[in-house]
Protein backbone atom coordinates (compact mmCIF):
# COMPACT_ATOMS: atom_id res chain seq x y z
CA UNK A 1 0.00 0.00 0.00
CA UNK A 2 1.50 3.35 -0.98
CA UNK A 3 1.24 6.49 1.16
CA UNK A 4 -1.62 7.93 -0.91
CA UNK A 5 -3.75 4.81 -0.45
CA UNK A 6 -2.89 4.76 3.21
CA UNK A 7 -3.97 8.40 3.56
CA UNK A 8 -7.27 7.65 1.79
CA UNK A 9 -7.97 4.79 4.16
CA UNK A 10 -7.05 6.88 7.17
CA UNK A 11 -9.35 9.67 6.00
CA UNK A 12 -12.15 7.15 5.61
CA UNK A 13 -11.89 6.42 9.34
CA UNK A 14 -13.22 9.96 9.87
CA UNK A 15 -16.63 8.55 9.08
CA UNK A 16 -16.67 6.77 12.42
CA UNK A 17 -19.18 8.70 14.51
CA UNK A 18 -20.91 8.02 17.81
CA UNK A 19 -24.50 6.88 18.02
CA UNK A 20 -26.67 9.99 17.59
CA UNK A 21 -29.07 9.00 20.38
CA UNK A 22 -26.20 8.52 22.79
CA UNK A 23 -24.77 11.90 21.80
CA UNK A 24 -28.05 13.62 22.53
CA UNK A 25 -28.57 11.78 25.81
CA UNK A 26 -25.07 12.49 27.11
CA UNK A 27 -25.39 16.23 26.56
CA UNK A 28 -28.78 16.15 28.23
CA UNK A 29 -27.49 14.11 31.18
CA UNK A 30 -24.42 16.28 31.84
CA UNK A 31 -26.44 19.49 31.79
CA UNK A 32 -29.33 17.98 33.71
CA UNK A 33 -27.00 16.87 36.48
CA UNK A 34 -25.62 20.38 36.77
CA UNK A 35 -28.96 22.10 36.70
CA UNK A 36 -31.03 19.78 38.82
CA UNK A 37 -30.53 21.90 41.92
CA UNK A 38 -32.57 24.63 40.32
CA UNK A 39 -35.51 22.27 40.05
CA UNK A 40 -35.28 21.11 43.63
CA UNK A 41 -35.97 24.57 45.02
CA UNK A 42 -39.42 24.60 46.53
CA UNK A 43 -41.16 27.88 46.02
CA UNK A 44 -43.49 29.56 48.46
CA UNK A 45 -46.05 30.25 45.71
CA UNK A 46 -49.24 28.55 44.73
CA UNK A 47 -50.04 27.86 41.09
CA UNK A 48 -52.32 30.88 40.59
CA UNK A 49 -49.63 33.25 41.76
CA UNK A 50 -47.11 31.45 39.57
CA UNK A 51 -49.33 31.77 36.54
CA UNK A 52 -49.46 35.48 37.12
CA UNK A 53 -45.69 35.55 37.53
CA UNK A 54 -45.36 33.68 34.27
CA UNK A 55 -47.61 36.10 32.44
CA UNK A 56 -45.75 39.02 33.99
CA UNK A 57 -42.44 37.49 32.95
CA UNK A 58 -43.63 37.11 29.40
CA UNK A 59 -44.79 40.70 29.36
CA UNK A 60 -41.30 41.77 30.44
CA UNK A 61 -39.75 39.73 27.64
CA UNK A 62 -42.19 40.97 25.04
CA UNK A 63 -41.58 44.53 26.21
CA UNK A 64 -37.85 44.02 25.85
CA UNK A 65 -38.25 42.32 22.51
CA UNK A 66 -40.33 45.25 21.38
CA UNK A 67 -37.23 47.38 21.50
CA UNK A 68 -35.88 45.85 18.35
CA UNK A 69 -37.11 44.42 15.10
CA UNK A 70 -35.51 42.04 12.67
CA UNK A 71 -34.89 43.41 9.21
CA UNK A 72 -33.44 41.10 6.54
CA UNK A 73 -32.00 38.86 9.23
CA UNK A 74 -30.31 41.72 11.09
CA UNK A 75 -31.33 43.12 14.44
CA UNK A 76 -32.20 46.79 14.13
CA UNK A 77 -32.76 48.93 17.17
CA UNK A 78 -36.02 50.81 17.11
CA UNK A 79 -36.35 54.54 17.85
CA UNK A 80 -37.36 54.65 21.28
CA UNK A 81 -28.13 53.45 27.93
CA UNK A 82 -26.34 54.27 30.64
CA UNK A 83 -22.63 54.98 30.62
CA UNK A 84 -21.16 58.44 30.53
CA UNK A 85 -19.57 57.54 27.22
CA UNK A 86 -22.94 57.03 25.57
CA UNK A 87 -24.18 60.40 26.79
CA UNK A 88 -20.91 61.99 25.73
CA UNK A 89 -21.15 60.43 22.26
CA UNK A 90 -24.68 61.72 21.82
CA UNK A 91 -23.67 65.23 22.90
CA UNK A 92 -20.62 65.20 20.62
CA UNK A 93 -22.75 64.22 17.64
CA UNK A 94 -25.00 67.20 18.34
CA UNK A 95 -21.95 69.47 18.57
CA UNK A 96 -20.64 68.14 15.28
CA UNK A 97 -23.82 69.19 13.56
CA UNK A 98 -23.36 72.75 14.85
CA UNK A 99 -19.67 72.77 13.89
CA UNK A 100 -20.59 71.79 10.35
CA UNK A 101 -22.63 74.96 10.04
CA UNK A 102 -19.85 77.30 11.15
CA UNK A 103 -16.41 75.69 10.92
CA UNK A 104 -14.05 74.10 8.43
CA UNK A 105 -13.34 70.57 7.27
CA UNK A 106 -10.27 70.05 9.55
CA UNK A 107 -12.31 70.66 12.69
CA UNK A 108 -14.96 68.24 11.47
CA UNK A 109 -12.35 65.51 10.86
CA UNK A 110 -10.91 66.04 14.34
CA UNK A 111 -14.39 65.92 15.88
CA UNK A 112 -15.22 62.73 13.97
CA UNK A 113 -12.07 61.06 15.34
CA UNK A 114 -12.99 62.21 18.85
CA UNK A 115 -16.51 60.76 18.52
CA UNK A 116 -15.21 57.43 17.23
CA UNK A 117 -12.84 57.26 20.19
CA UNK A 118 -15.71 57.96 22.63
CA UNK A 119 -17.83 55.30 20.91
CA UNK A 120 -14.99 52.78 21.21
CA UNK A 121 -14.87 53.49 24.96
CA UNK A 122 -18.66 53.18 25.10
CA UNK A 123 -18.43 49.72 23.47
CA UNK A 124 -15.69 48.70 25.94
CA UNK A 125 -17.73 49.81 28.93
CA UNK A 126 -20.95 48.03 27.89
CA UNK A 127 -21.85 45.34 30.44
CA UNK A 128 -20.30 42.03 29.38
CA UNK A 129 -23.22 40.02 30.66
CA UNK A 130 -26.86 40.82 31.46
CA UNK A 131 -27.00 43.09 34.46
CA UNK A 132 -30.55 44.30 34.89
CA UNK A 133 -33.43 44.92 32.54
CA UNK A 134 -33.80 48.62 33.33
CA UNK A 135 -30.14 49.29 32.66
CA UNK A 136 -30.26 47.40 29.35
CA UNK A 137 -33.39 49.30 28.37
CA UNK A 138 -31.61 52.62 29.04
CA UNK A 139 -28.61 51.55 26.98
CA UNK A 140 -30.84 50.53 24.09
CA UNK A 141 -32.63 53.89 24.15
CA UNK A 142 -29.35 55.81 24.23
CA UNK A 143 -27.84 53.79 21.38
CA UNK A 144 -30.97 54.33 19.33
CA UNK A 145 -30.61 58.11 19.74
CA UNK A 146 -26.93 57.92 18.80
CA UNK A 147 -27.82 55.94 15.69
CA UNK A 148 -30.45 58.47 14.69
CA UNK A 149 -28.01 61.38 15.08
CA UNK A 150 -25.24 59.53 13.22
CA UNK A 151 -27.67 58.75 10.40
CA UNK A 152 -28.67 62.40 10.21
CA UNK A 153 -25.01 63.43 9.96
CA UNK A 154 -24.45 60.94 7.20
CA UNK A 155 -27.49 62.11 5.25
CA UNK A 156 -26.84 65.84 5.66
CA UNK A 157 -23.04 66.04 5.61
CA UNK A 158 -21.93 62.67 4.20
CA UNK A 159 -19.94 61.95 7.38
CA UNK A 160 -19.99 58.29 8.32
CA UNK A 161 -19.31 57.32 11.93
CA UNK A 162 -18.31 53.69 11.49
CA UNK A 163 -18.07 52.83 15.18
CA UNK A 164 -21.86 53.05 15.56
CA UNK A 165 -22.15 49.66 13.81
CA UNK A 166 -20.05 47.94 16.48
CA UNK A 167 -21.97 49.73 19.21
CA UNK A 168 -25.29 48.62 17.70
CA UNK A 169 -24.28 44.99 17.28
CA UNK A 170 -22.81 44.81 20.81
CA UNK A 171 -25.96 46.39 22.25
CA UNK A 172 -28.16 43.97 20.29
CA UNK A 173 -26.06 41.11 21.70
CA UNK A 174 -26.48 42.46 25.23
CA UNK A 175 -30.22 42.75 24.69
CA UNK A 176 -30.46 39.19 23.39
CA UNK A 177 -28.51 37.92 26.42
CA UNK A 178 -30.78 39.91 28.73
CA UNK A 179 -33.84 38.31 27.14
CA UNK A 180 -32.21 34.87 27.40
CA UNK A 181 -31.35 35.44 31.06
CA UNK A 182 -34.87 36.61 31.92
CA UNK A 183 -36.45 33.71 30.04
CA UNK A 184 -34.06 31.29 31.75
CA UNK A 185 -35.05 32.45 35.24
CA UNK A 186 -38.75 32.19 34.43
CA UNK A 187 -38.36 28.73 32.90
CA UNK A 188 -36.39 27.49 35.92
CA UNK A 189 -39.11 28.71 38.28
CA UNK A 190 -41.89 27.22 36.21
CA UNK A 191 -40.17 23.86 35.75
CA UNK A 192 -39.59 23.62 39.48
CA UNK A 193 -43.27 24.19 40.16
CA UNK A 194 -44.58 21.98 37.37
CA UNK A 195 -42.41 19.09 38.52
CA UNK A 196 -44.25 18.99 41.82
CA UNK A 197 -47.70 19.38 40.22
CA UNK A 198 -49.96 16.56 39.09
CA UNK A 199 -49.93 16.43 35.31
CA UNK A 200 -51.64 14.39 32.61
CA UNK A 201 -49.55 12.11 30.39
CA UNK A 202 -49.68 14.66 27.58
CA UNK A 203 -48.55 17.42 29.94
CA UNK A 204 -45.73 15.24 31.26
CA UNK A 205 -44.45 14.75 27.71
CA UNK A 206 -44.62 18.50 27.10
CA UNK A 207 -42.81 19.14 30.37
CA UNK A 208 -40.08 16.72 29.31
CA UNK A 209 -39.75 18.58 26.00
CA UNK A 210 -39.64 21.94 27.80
CA UNK A 211 -36.91 20.59 30.06
CA UNK A 212 -34.95 19.34 27.05
CA UNK A 213 -35.21 22.76 25.38
CA UNK A 214 -34.05 24.36 28.61
CA UNK A 215 -30.97 22.13 28.76
CA UNK A 216 -30.18 23.03 25.18
CA UNK A 217 -30.22 26.72 26.16
CA UNK A 218 -33.37 27.39 24.12
CA UNK A 219 -35.07 29.26 26.93
CA UNK A 220 -37.68 31.10 24.91
CA UNK A 221 -38.78 27.92 23.14
CA UNK A 222 -38.97 26.19 26.54
CA UNK A 223 -41.14 29.03 27.80
CA UNK A 224 -43.53 28.64 24.87
CA UNK A 225 -43.75 24.90 25.57
CA UNK A 226 -44.61 25.65 29.22
CA UNK A 227 -47.31 28.06 28.08
CA UNK A 228 -48.81 25.40 25.83
CA UNK A 229 -48.66 22.96 28.72
CA UNK A 230 -50.41 25.31 31.11
CA UNK A 231 -53.16 25.94 28.55
CA UNK A 232 -54.08 22.26 28.87
CA UNK A 233 -54.72 22.58 32.57
CA UNK B 1 -23.91 33.26 26.17
CA UNK B 2 -24.16 31.56 29.58
CA UNK B 3 -22.01 28.63 30.67
CA UNK B 4 -24.65 26.07 29.72
CA UNK B 5 -24.90 27.44 26.20
CA UNK B 6 -21.10 27.59 25.98
CA UNK B 7 -20.92 23.94 26.98
CA UNK B 8 -23.56 23.10 24.39
CA UNK B 9 -21.54 24.76 21.63
CA UNK B 10 -18.31 23.08 22.71
CA UNK B 11 -20.03 19.72 22.95
CA UNK B 12 -21.66 19.94 19.53
CA UNK B 13 -18.42 21.03 17.93
CA UNK B 14 -16.11 18.40 19.40
CA UNK B 15 -18.12 15.35 20.47
CA UNK B 16 -17.54 13.40 17.24
CA UNK B 17 -13.81 14.13 17.19
CA UNK B 18 -13.21 13.18 20.81
CA UNK B 19 -15.33 10.02 20.54
CA UNK B 20 -13.46 8.98 17.37
CA UNK B 21 -10.07 9.70 18.97
CA UNK B 22 -10.91 7.44 21.91
CA UNK B 23 -12.70 4.78 19.85
CA UNK B 24 -9.71 4.36 17.51
CA UNK B 25 -7.59 3.59 20.54
CA UNK B 26 -9.86 1.46 22.72
CA UNK B 27 -11.62 -0.32 19.83
CA UNK B 28 -14.92 -0.50 21.66
CA UNK B 29 -17.88 1.81 21.28
CA UNK B 30 -19.07 1.08 24.81
CA UNK B 31 -15.74 2.04 26.39
CA UNK B 32 -15.37 4.98 23.99
CA UNK B 33 -18.76 6.28 25.09
CA UNK B 34 -17.85 5.98 28.79
CA UNK B 35 -14.48 7.70 28.39
CA UNK B 36 -15.88 10.44 26.15
CA UNK B 37 -18.50 11.19 28.82
CA UNK B 38 -15.69 11.48 31.35
CA UNK B 39 -13.81 13.96 29.14
CA UNK B 40 -16.78 16.29 28.73
CA UNK B 41 -17.76 16.02 32.37
CA UNK B 42 -14.20 17.02 33.37
CA UNK B 43 -14.28 20.00 31.00
CA UNK B 44 -17.57 21.07 32.53
CA UNK B 45 -16.56 20.71 36.18
CA UNK B 46 -13.00 22.03 35.88
CA UNK B 47 -13.59 24.90 33.50
CA UNK B 48 -17.04 25.96 32.34
CA UNK B 49 -18.85 25.49 35.65
CA UNK B 50 -16.18 27.57 37.40
CA UNK B 51 -16.33 30.24 34.71
CA UNK B 52 -12.71 29.61 33.66
CA UNK B 53 -12.15 30.71 30.07
CA UNK B 54 -11.07 28.10 27.51
CA UNK B 55 -8.61 29.62 25.05
CA UNK B 56 -7.85 26.58 22.90
CA UNK B 57 -10.78 24.14 23.21
CA UNK B 58 -9.45 21.56 20.76
CA UNK B 59 -6.11 21.39 22.56
CA UNK B 60 -7.73 21.20 26.00
CA UNK B 61 -10.17 18.46 24.96
CA UNK B 62 -7.51 16.26 23.36
CA UNK B 63 -5.20 16.69 26.35
CA UNK B 64 -8.02 15.72 28.69
CA UNK B 65 -8.86 12.74 26.47
CA UNK B 66 -5.22 11.60 26.60
CA UNK B 67 -5.23 11.82 30.42
CA UNK B 68 -8.49 9.90 30.63
CA UNK B 69 -7.04 7.23 28.34
CA UNK B 70 -3.85 7.01 30.44
CA UNK B 71 -5.95 6.46 33.59
CA UNK B 72 -7.99 3.85 31.75
CA UNK B 73 -4.92 1.92 30.55
CA UNK B 74 -3.52 1.99 34.08
CA UNK B 75 -6.52 -0.01 35.26
CA UNK B 76 -7.04 -1.99 32.04
CA UNK B 77 -3.74 -2.84 30.37
CA UNK B 78 -3.92 -2.61 26.61
CA UNK B 79 -4.65 -5.83 24.70
CA UNK B 80 -4.05 -6.11 20.99
CA UNK B 81 -6.88 -7.75 19.07
CA UNK B 82 -6.10 -9.98 16.11
CA UNK B 83 -7.96 -9.31 12.86
CA UNK B 84 -9.88 -12.57 13.17
CA UNK B 85 -11.22 -11.65 16.60
CA UNK B 86 -12.51 -8.23 15.69
CA UNK B 87 -15.74 -7.33 17.46
CA UNK B 88 -18.85 -7.41 15.28
CA UNK B 89 -19.60 -3.72 15.98
CA UNK B 90 -16.30 -2.66 14.41
CA UNK B 91 -16.91 -4.76 11.29
CA UNK B 92 -20.38 -3.22 11.09
CA UNK B 93 -19.07 0.32 11.29
CA UNK B 94 -16.48 -0.42 8.59
CA UNK B 95 -19.13 -1.88 6.32
CA UNK B 96 -20.91 1.47 6.51
CA UNK B 97 -17.74 3.31 5.47
CA UNK B 98 -16.91 0.92 2.60
CA UNK B 99 -16.92 2.46 -0.89
CA UNK B 100 -15.63 1.42 -4.32
CA UNK B 101 -12.17 2.67 -3.38
CA UNK B 102 -12.18 1.88 0.33
CA UNK B 103 -12.55 -1.82 1.11
CA UNK B 104 -13.72 -3.07 4.48
CA UNK B 105 -10.85 -5.55 4.76
CA UNK B 106 -8.22 -2.88 4.02
CA UNK B 107 -9.80 -0.57 6.57
CA UNK B 108 -9.61 -3.28 9.19
CA UNK B 109 -5.91 -3.80 8.46
CA UNK B 110 -5.21 -0.04 8.67
CA UNK B 111 -7.23 0.31 11.87
CA UNK B 112 -5.61 -2.73 13.43
CA UNK B 113 -2.11 -1.62 12.46
CA UNK B 114 -2.78 1.84 13.87
CA UNK B 115 -3.40 0.31 17.31
CA UNK B 116 0.03 -1.34 17.12
CA UNK B 117 1.82 2.00 17.08
CA UNK B 118 2.99 3.73 20.25
CA UNK B 119 0.38 6.02 21.82
CA UNK B 120 2.00 9.24 20.69
CA UNK B 121 2.48 7.90 17.16
CA UNK B 122 -1.21 6.97 17.03
CA UNK B 123 -2.11 10.43 18.27
CA UNK B 124 -0.24 12.31 15.57
CA UNK B 125 -1.61 10.03 12.81
CA UNK B 126 -5.18 10.49 14.05
CA UNK B 127 -4.84 14.26 14.39
CA UNK B 128 -2.99 14.90 11.16
CA UNK B 129 -4.45 12.39 8.72
CA UNK B 130 -7.88 11.65 10.14
CA UNK B 131 -8.90 14.90 11.86
CA UNK B 132 -6.99 17.26 9.55
CA UNK B 133 -5.44 19.21 12.43
CA UNK B 134 -2.62 21.54 11.42
CA UNK B 135 0.98 21.05 12.53
CA UNK B 136 0.58 24.18 14.68
CA UNK B 137 -2.48 22.73 16.44
CA UNK B 138 -0.74 19.41 17.07
CA UNK B 139 2.35 21.15 18.40
CA UNK B 140 0.10 23.07 20.79
CA UNK B 141 -1.53 19.87 22.10
CA UNK B 142 1.79 18.08 22.52
CA UNK B 143 3.63 21.19 23.65
CA UNK B 144 6.39 20.40 21.16
CA UNK B 145 8.08 22.42 18.42
CA UNK B 146 6.44 22.31 14.99
CA UNK B 147 9.56 20.76 13.40
CA UNK B 148 9.57 18.02 16.01
CA UNK B 149 5.90 17.32 15.21
CA UNK B 150 6.66 17.14 11.45
CA UNK B 151 9.36 14.54 12.12
CA UNK B 152 7.03 12.59 14.43
CA UNK B 153 4.30 12.47 11.78
CA UNK B 154 6.74 11.38 9.08
CA UNK B 155 8.17 8.58 11.23
CA UNK B 156 4.76 7.45 12.43
CA UNK B 157 3.27 7.15 8.93
CA UNK B 158 6.34 5.24 7.70
CA UNK B 159 6.09 2.90 10.66
CA UNK B 160 2.38 2.39 10.06
CA UNK B 161 3.07 1.57 6.45
CA UNK B 162 5.69 -1.01 7.47
CA UNK B 163 3.28 -2.67 9.93
CA UNK B 164 0.61 -2.86 7.21
CA UNK B 165 3.09 -4.37 4.73
CA UNK B 166 4.11 -6.97 7.31
CA UNK B 167 0.47 -7.74 8.04
CA UNK B 168 -0.28 -8.19 4.34
CA UNK B 169 2.79 -10.38 3.83
CA UNK B 170 1.83 -12.56 6.81
CA UNK B 171 -1.61 -12.99 5.31
CA UNK B 172 -0.21 -14.12 1.96
CA UNK B 173 1.97 -16.72 3.67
Amino acid sequence: MDIQDLEKNLKALRKITPNSEWKKELKFEILKEQKKNYFEISLPFNWTVLSKALVLGIIVIVALMGLFRVEKGKVVLLPNGNTNYLALAEKSLEEMEKLAENDGKEILIAKKAEIEEILKKAVETLPKSPDNIQKTKQIVEKVTKINQKAKKLQNNLGIQIKETKTLTSKTAELLKNEIDETSKKIVERELAELKSSSLSEEQKKMLEKAEELYFEGKYQEALIKILELTNLR
Amino acid sequence: MDKYQEFGHLYDRFIDQIYRFIFLKVQSSQIAEDLTSEVFLKIWTKYLDKGKPIKHPSSLLYRTARNVLTDYYRKHPKKLISLEDYPREISDSFQKIETEIIQEETLKVVFNSLTRLKEEEQDVIIWYYIENLSIAEISQILNKKENTVRVMIHRAIQKLREIIEKENNDKKM
